[in-house]
């Protein structure tokens, strides 16, 4: 064998290699970013006797959790939590189901939902007797 | 010479063999649909009383429509009571229901329906639980 024939074997091996890895990238599948579910944090303060709402959507149908993670002070307050439908006036809920609660690190409603608009509302129990701030998580589909 | 060649037909391979990947890559098949209406009904019933509310399905399609809320006028907080939700047709000053379920506060579909285009009513209704009036939420959907 010839250095010429030598050089242009070397130069189809190092061909065949670029187009077989190129060959190979072509073929990779992207996993798509999820999407599903999503986390929401809704922060916020409200008076004795008053009460805060946020509405939520949920993409698909599927689980959704909401946990108060933080209320106060005191940190031993404890609240009303509920979850629901939005009004239609766009404040406050339809409430579907509450709960009396303190802050937790586990949520307090873990409810199926379909697709659509949904709300969580912390309120007064008619114990505070001055502002609290509070926390909610909200996963959803 | 022969070198040349078999660089050719091996170039020539491997560049038709990408090209096949990239030609297997079919175009998303559109679909037709027609948009579902979304509804909030909301209204109190008394002690053996109901409510019912007309809609028109611009198309045939499946509703779908599920009791959200069940509540005190006075408190606005959950009430532990059932309630019937039904689908029918509006007939005077009431609907008259060709299908009805007794169901409890949740946040998914309960009942649904196959209907033609046209006019019908959901009918919220007493089952024979309430000692007090209540508040209540129905969500509704409808071609």
């Amino acid at each position: 064998m010839t250095l010429r024939s030598r050089s242009s074997w070397l130069a189809a091996g190092v061909l065949t290699a670029l187009l077989l890895s190129g060959c190979k990238d072509a073929t990779t599948t992207t996993s798509p970013t999820a999407t599903s579910p999503v986390t929401e944090t809704f922060s916020g303060q409200f008076i004795p006797g008053g009460n805060a709402s946020r509405a939520f959507t949920a993409a698909s149908a599927g689980t959704a959790s909401v946990t108060l993670t933080s209320v106060g002070p005191p940190a031993d307050a404890i609240v009303g939590l509920g979850v629901g439908i939005p009004q239609s006036s766009g404040s406050g809920c339809y409430l579907t189901q509450t709960v009396k609660t303190g802050a937790s690190s586990t949520p307090q409603f873990t409810v199926a939902v379909d697709a659509g608009a949904y709300c969580v509302r912390v309120y007064d129990l008619g114990t505070l007797t001055a502002p609290v701030s509070f926390t909610i998580t909200i996963v959803r589909p | 010479m022969t070198t040349r060649l078999l660089t050719i037909a091996l170039l020539a391979a491997l560049t038709v063999a990408c090209g096949d990947n990239k030609a297997s890559a079919t175009s998303p098949t559109s679909t037709t649909t027609t948009s579902a209406t979304t509804v909030i009904y909301t209204g109190t019933i008394d002690v053996g009383g109901s409510r019912f509310y007309s809609f028109t399905n611009v198309a045939a399609g499946t509703v779908t429509a599920f009791l959200a809320s069940v509540t005190s006028p006075d408190t606005k907080l959950p009430v532990d009571v059932p309630l019937q939700i039904g689908i029918g047709t509006p007939a005077g000053t009431d609907c008259v229901t060709t299908m009805t379920q007794i169901v409890s506060p949740a946040l998914v579909p309960q009942m649904s329906a196959s209907l033609a285009a046209g006019v019908f009513c959901l009918r919220v209704a007493d089952a024979g639980e309430l000692r007090a009036p209540v508040s209540f939420a129905v969500r509704f959907s409808h071609p």
